[in-house]
């Protein structure tokens, strides 16, 4: 609380855009201070990548006392200030690894990480994932956006079932497990499943070639 | 990389600042003198750190083989600091340089 009322002071000795006018509530300016906060404190990381950065640095970067801004960090992230580095720091590799062509070697010693398995042990258990997946994933997502832009629509043919006549759905053949050019037909009606060649589907029949009819006696 | 024992403790550290603490250790021990030396190591999340540490007669420390790594990098500053220490010991220089020789 008492940190709360110092940054509030703080902001409203500093604030010269009408802190004060009417409707906005010292909680805006508490959460607009933390903010501030947080962004001092990010772009003091930002500033020295690779440096050892303390409490006393990241205070004096978000001009607030060092017992303030470890209370502050606490309440807003519960974190203590080398953790909070040590968070934004792997969460800009996670960036640079997600969004950019950058190798894992070198985007780490860019953030200041000196040792490639302890790293991604951190990394891994920030994120969930190590290094080298992020990138895989990034690789993958990239690929399927450039192979399929737009998500694929999906054809449905439809013909009637040879057996009882029932409309049925043509599915693709990789539905059924074959790589033969074929269609097949599965008839909710009689339980009359079967693959359809294109020939057949032409001449506007079903050639039963491959699948399990039911028996006479079930149609 | 190299475990630096120190106590009940170890750090993680490169080659060449493991070799430079141990040999000036050593000669601390022959002058019978003491250092605070600020040793640069690895902390559990990879990032650089910084441990003190006191070296001198009757204090061991022991240095054992660790698995390498990519990311490992070479402290020639810290081990060139050490080396000028270890000269100026031998001369007779400053036999305890107590917390105003730290690194």
């Amino acid at each position: 609380m008492a940190v709360a009322l110092s940054m509030f002071a703080r902001v409203a000795l500093s604030t010269t855009d009408g802190a004060f006018a009417p409707g906005r509530s010292s909680m805006d300016l508490t959460a607009r201070s933390n903010d501030e906060l947080l962004k001092a404190v990010r772009q003091r990381i930002d500033a020295d990548a690779t440096g050892v950065i303390d409490a006393a640095a990241l205070a004096e970067a978000a001009h607030v006392r060092e017992s303030e801004l470890r209370s502050a960090l606490r309440v807003q992230t519960g974190l203590s200030p080398r953790q909070f580095v040590l968070h934004h720091r792997l969460d800009a590799v996670h960036q640079a690894l997600r969004l950019h062509d950058g190798d894992i070697i070198n985007t780490a010693q860019a953030w200041g990480f000196v040792h490639l398995q302890r790293f991604t042990d951190a990394y891994a258990s920030q994120h969930g994932e190590t290094p080298a997946e992020t990138i895989a994933r990034r690789t993958s997502d990239r690929a399927r956006s450039t192979h399929d832009p737009t998500p694929r629509r999906e054809m449905r043919r439809t013909t009637s079932c040879p057996s009882c006549g029932h409309p049925v759905a043509l599915l693709s053949a990789g539905v059924w497990g074959s790589d033969r050019a074929a269609s097949v037909i599965a008839c909710t009606a009689c339980g009359y499943t079967g693959s359809a060649h294109r020939s057949a589907l032409a001449t506007g029949g079903l050639e039963h070639t491959k699948g399990f009819p039911v028996p006479e006696g079930d149609h | 990389m190299k475990h630096l024992a120190y106590g009940f403790w170890t750090v993680l550290v490169s080659d060449d600042v493991a070799d430079a603490v141990l040999h000036y250790s050593a000669v601390l021990g022959q002058v019978r003198s003491s250092d605070v030396v600020g040793v640069p190591t690895i902390d559990d999340n990879g990032c650089a750190a910084t441990a003190g540490v006191v070296l001198g007669a009757g204090i061991p420390v022991m240095a054992t083989q660790a698995s390498d790594d990519v990311l490992e990098e070479t402290y020639p500053v810290f081990a060139d600091e050490l080396t000028a220490r270890i000269a100026s010991t031998l001369a007779g220089g400053s036999r305890l340089r107590g917390a105003s020789g730290t690194m």
